[in-house]
């Protein structure tokens, strides 16, 4: 019993040590955010602001509309994230409980949009949104992160696992499919969707390219166009940036913090309790 | 009565592809029409304002393929997957083994583990550039060692591999801890009872049982990796001596600073081929190594 | 259950968000510059400005909406595009897409190709040779008109300028016993291990040279410049090909940066040339002048420092710099009075009012010669005494030293790279640089010509 306790803590040690290594970028990026510009590099390195500032916060805040762009970086991670839960449960559905003819052509379609490089078909997206009107919208901005092949491919594995015997079963009580889909596998597969969402929200908060694009108001800007805004590409000062980078991080660690425990309590094989 | 039973028939069959339908509307606006668009125009020289002009067969490609520069950059990207998704694969899973067990402190290092999963590329690359500067920088300052991180050939690959590990080792860990912690106590147990050894129990029961989900895990990331290009834009621009040039980020100097559609056309149709190619390979052992229960 | 309430709690937030989603998009769905409720003209202004400079851009813009602005009915909204600024360009040009294209757009010499040729480029030429333009030519300094020239013929103006100076270390020079700056490459050179022995310097000279330090070294040869690429490096035709190989002026160059090579005291790589030239490793580094006012903070009082004009490659060179920077130039949006409302705010952009803003934390020139007649100018001088070292070395070089309208730049800058990187560190020597750059940049005009043949 001792040793199993001794164990225990050594354990325990060994995985706060590997969290403070992981933590360590972060972690810098903090410090560095508190630093004067002189200090940043420097010889020999600091690893802790010799003076605290605040001076570039305060910079982040007032060179751009940092809540502004929060506001619709937060709104379209949202929408798009719903917008991939439910449609990649119902495609899921689809691909795990049924037999039907070119079933495998359409996974193979499926998740060949994960192969296709997202980068060449920007303008031609671009073209489309502007064709629709779209250009300045939370829909345009949007459109193109509205489902993810991954997530369809989540969920297939996960419902995979499901025993079939399960959706039988329903069945036999006179449960219809869309009624299963309702009262039977979407509660059950709870965790699997707040993974799921989780992912999304984080993905989506963090693109750059297409947001930019398909926008040309300052007000409709995302956040991570307003981090490059604090740059500085010219003349190389860090501090600004990397205030800029601890703030954005604020929601993503946020939602993840509250959701984390949700995810890991199971969320594919471990789903059903047979 | 005949034509009613009919209906439901029809609508039976067709059940399953009106689950579909919805991501399939988008994949077909956004994805499949104005790829293959580029399909199409990766057969003509297109100019800078995007305009059409002369069809030249597969001469595209003859021309992308015998630049050295792209060939270089085709073996990077494969040597930057083989890098990164093997090893953030291994490391997901080793953590979740080790975190597998709730203790009292599981809530900080469980979150601390996943935590690099929420920051986006460009953000972590800014933070490692400050961290790699070869004279002032962290990194070399403190384990007092002269490494040129990311202007050393032989180096900088393995620079930007380290960094995208540790972006994806957390998404991994993340779900490799749900998977093992799916494992049944009673097969433990057993096993136990058997004698089984750590190693043993590692092989024959966790492996299968988190198959499905480390399955997910690669196919994904082979694909992202595959497409990688975000790291090296802003730590390297593909140097030096073309080190870190992916196929991706080729693609992406040809588009974005000259408006070289004629070159970046058939150098994403080819990024592709070989994304699709790898990929099948993975499905072709999920038929052998991956166990659904 | 706590998970069914937070799930609500989030949906319900959702729900919300998504509805005032909808309403903004829809507010927002006819941008706000073609429906002016007060009748002005309004105009869209593309720049990519990061950082300090980026706030300048908004002070700038800001004076010209309350004053000019105000006065004739025009407002600008300047809106920040992620360097080089091209990317949403492109993306509006190959759609024809007028109504998402700015009015006026900041963009970089390497990116004037994907213009120059475009039908909704208008030229700056015949506004500011009108007698009612506010700025004349003679007002701009002439090196950064001919930069912006194409036959003659300006195809934007002059708006942020730099010149490419040496930065060297006084009480370093000092302790070594060294009274002169160098003025050449082999001057230099020489110095430098003096340097490195003398002082704690690492080492004496640090540059990567890059396609933007290899052109000013092209450009500032002979006595009335060189250029970089043929067709006078794209101001009087296009650049097809490389002229540094055939005027001999890349192999004169390699010959005298052999020397700094071999002095054994030369670091090829940028890794933080700010901080490490702050911290005392480098005697002397080269690079743009838009750093002169980080220098001057990182610096501090540690030391003593001066700015000079780089070293020329043979003592009977003209030197000095060209004017690296951006310009600003005008798109045909199918609108008359917003093309005029334009130009009156590019006018307001390269005033002395404008211009002498840039001082106000960065190292750019001012491109108005006028400027200097500013009291706003003269305090910063006061301030910052090596301010005027970049202007006066634009003024001092003839208008003949420009920088290259080079197609495929990005192509052509990893050459350059690469190739100065393996001759800096000894992996290559003279020749196998030369060839590689040659080579280099020939493959990079055969990519470009082959999607964008002349005269198609």
């Amino acid at each position: 019993m001792r040793t199993k306790k001794i164990s225990d803590i050594l354990i325990q040690l060994l995985c706060i040590f590997l969290a403070l290594l992981i933590l360590f970028p972060i972690f810098y990026a903090f410090s560095v955010s508190l630093m004067e510009q002189k200090d940043v590099l420097s010889n020999p390195p600091n690893l802790l602001p010799p003076t605290i500032t605040f001076e570039n916060y305060v910079t982040a805040f007032t060179r751009t509309s940092l809540m502004r762009y929060m506001f619709n970086s937060f709104v379209i991670a949202t929408v798009a994230s719903i917008s991939r839960v439910i449609l990649a449960t119902m495609a899921g559905f689809s691909f795990a409980f049924f037999e039907f003819r070119g079933k495998k052509v359409l996974f193979a379609l499926t998740m060949a949009t994960i192969m296709i490089p997202p980068d060449v078909l920007i303008v031609s997206n671009f073209s489309t949104i502007s064709k629709l009107g779209l250009i300045n919208t939370y829909v345009g901005m949007c459109s193109i992160f509205l489902v993810s092949a991954a997530n369809i491919f989540l969920m297939r594995q996960s419902f995979l696992t499901f025993s079939k015997s399960l959706k039988e079963a329903a069945h036999m009580d006179g449960c219809g499919n869309v009624r299963f889909f309702f009262t039977v596998l979407l509660p059950v597969s709870k965790p699997i969707l707040v993974t799921v969402f989780i992912s999304s929200f984080v993905n989506v908060w963090n693109q750059y390219v297409w947001p930019m694009l398909v926008t040309n108001q300052n007000e409709m800007r995302t956040i991570q166009v307003g981090i490059t805004m604090l740059k500085d590409r010219e003349s190389a000062i860090f501090g600004p940036v990397m205030a800029g980078v601890v703030i954005t991080l604020i929601p993503t660690v946020l939602v993840f913090v509250l959701f984390q425990r949700k995810i890991v309590s199971g969320m594919m094989s471990g789903a059903v309790k047979e | 009565m005949l034509k009613k039973k009919k209906d439901k028939k029809f609508l039976k069959t067709m059940e399953p592809y009106l689950w579909l339908l919805p991501a399939f509307i988008l994949f077909g606006a956004f994805t499949f029409y104005p790829f293959i668009e580029t399909i199409f125009k990766s057969f003509f020289i297109v100019d800078s304002f995007g305009n059409v002009n002369r069809f030249v067969g597969l001469e595209n490609y003859m021309y992308i393929l015998s630049d050295e520069k792209f060939v270089q950059a085709i073996f990077n990207t494969v040597w930057f997957v083989l890098l990164t998704v093997p090893i953030s694969k291994v490391l997901g899973f080793l953590l979740a083994l080790l975190a597998n067990k709730k203790r009292k402190t599981s809530i900080f290092y469980e979150t601390s583990f996943a935590i690099p999963m929420a920051m986006a590329s460009s953000v972590t690359a800014m933070i490692f550039q400050l961290l790699y500067v070869p004279s002032l920088g962290f990194i070399n300052g403190f384990f007092g060692i002269d490494v040129q991180w990311l202007t050393d050939p032989k180096v900088a690959l393995i620079a930007i591999a380290i960094i995208q590990i540790w972006l994806s080792t957390g998404y991994a860990f993340i779900f490799m801890l749900s998977a093992v912690r799916s494992v049944p106590d009673d097969l433990i147990e057993s096993a136990d009872l058997e004698g089984a050894t750590p190693f043993r129990k590692l092989i024959s029961i966790y492996l299968p049982i988190t198959s499905p989900t480390m399955f997910y895990l690669i196919i994904t990331d082979l694909a992202y990796s595959m497409m990688m290009m975000g790291l090296v834009n802003i730590l390297t621009d593909g140097g030096p001596f073309g080190a870190t040039q992916t196929i991706m980020q080729y693609v992406y100097k040809q588009l974005s600073a000259t408006g070289n559609y004629t070159n970046a056309n058939p150098a994403a149709i080819i990024a592709f081929v070989m994304t699709f190619i790898v990929t099948m390979l993975g499905f072709a052992w999920e038929k052998k190594g991956v166990h659904y229960q | 259950m706590k998970l069914k309430k937070l799930i609500a709690m989030g949906l319900a937030t959702t729900m919300l968000l998504a509805t005032t989603a909808c309403a903004n998009g829809e507010a927002n769905e006819t941008p706000a510059p073609d429906a002016a409720p007060n009748g002005a003209t309004q105009i869209t202004y593309w720049h990519s400005m990061d950082g300090v400079f980026g706030e300048i851009v908004n002070k700038q813009v800001e004076a010209f909406n309350s004053t000019i602005g105000q006065e004739k009915n025009i407002v600008v909204t300047p809106v920040f595009q992620n360097w080089p600024g091209t990317e949403a360009l492109t993306a509006a040009m190959s759609t024809d897409d007028v109504k998402n294209m700015p009015d006026v757009i900041q963009l970089y010499g390497e990116s004037v190709s994907l213009i120059r040729d475009y039908k909704r480029t208008v030229w700056a030429e015949d506004y500011i040779t009108s007698a009612d333009s506010t700025v004349k030519k003679e007002d701009l300094i002439p090196n950064t008109i001919s930069s912006h020239s194409i036959e003659g013929k300006m195809i934007g103006v002059p708006y942020t300028s730099s010149a490419l100076m040496m930065y060297y270390n006084k009480t370093y020079f000092d302790q070594a016993g060294i009274t002169d700056v160098p003025t050449t490459i082999a001057q230099m050179a020489e110095i430098m291990p003096t340097l490195v022995e003398k002082t704690d310097a690492e080492y004496g000279l640090n540059v990567r040279v890059d396609q933007f330090e290899l052109e000013n070294w092209i450009a500032t040869q002979g006595t009335e410049g060189s250029y970089f690429g043929n067709n006078e490096s794209g101001h009087n035709g296009h650049m097809t090909e490389l002229e540094a190989d055939k005027n001999g002026t890349l192999m004169n160059f390699l010959t005298e940066w052999e020397k700094v090579v071999g002095s054994g005291a030369y670091k090829a790589t940028r890794d933080s040339i700010n901080e490490e030239f702050a911290a005392g490793m480098h005697a002397m580094v080269i690079m743009t002048s838009s750093r002169i006012q980080t220098i001057a903070d990182l610096v501090g009082d540690k030391f003593e420092w001066g700015i000079a004009p780089i070293p020329t490659v043979s003592g009977e060179d003209v030197g000095g710099a060209y004017p690296s920077g951006s310009g600003l130039y005008m798109l045909d949006r199918d609108d008359e009075a917003k093309k005029a409302a334009a130009w009156e705010f590019v006018q307001f952009m390269i005033s002395p009012e404008a211009q002498v803003m840039w001082l106000d934390g960065t190292g750019y020139v001012p491109v108005n010669t006028k400027t200097v007649e500013l009291d706003a100018y003269k305090a910063a001088i006061e301030k910052e005494p090596r301010l005027n070292a970049p202007l006066e070395t634009l003024q001092n070089t003839p208008a003949t030293v420009v920088p290259a309208f080079c197609p495929n730049s990005s192509t052509v800058g990893s050459v350059i790279k690469d190739a100065m990187m393996a001759f800096g560190t000894g992996a290559a020597n003279k020749d196998q640089t030369y060839t590689a750059i040659v080579d280099g940049i020939t493959q990079a005009m055969n990519d470009y010509y082959r999607a964008n043949p002349i005269n198609q």
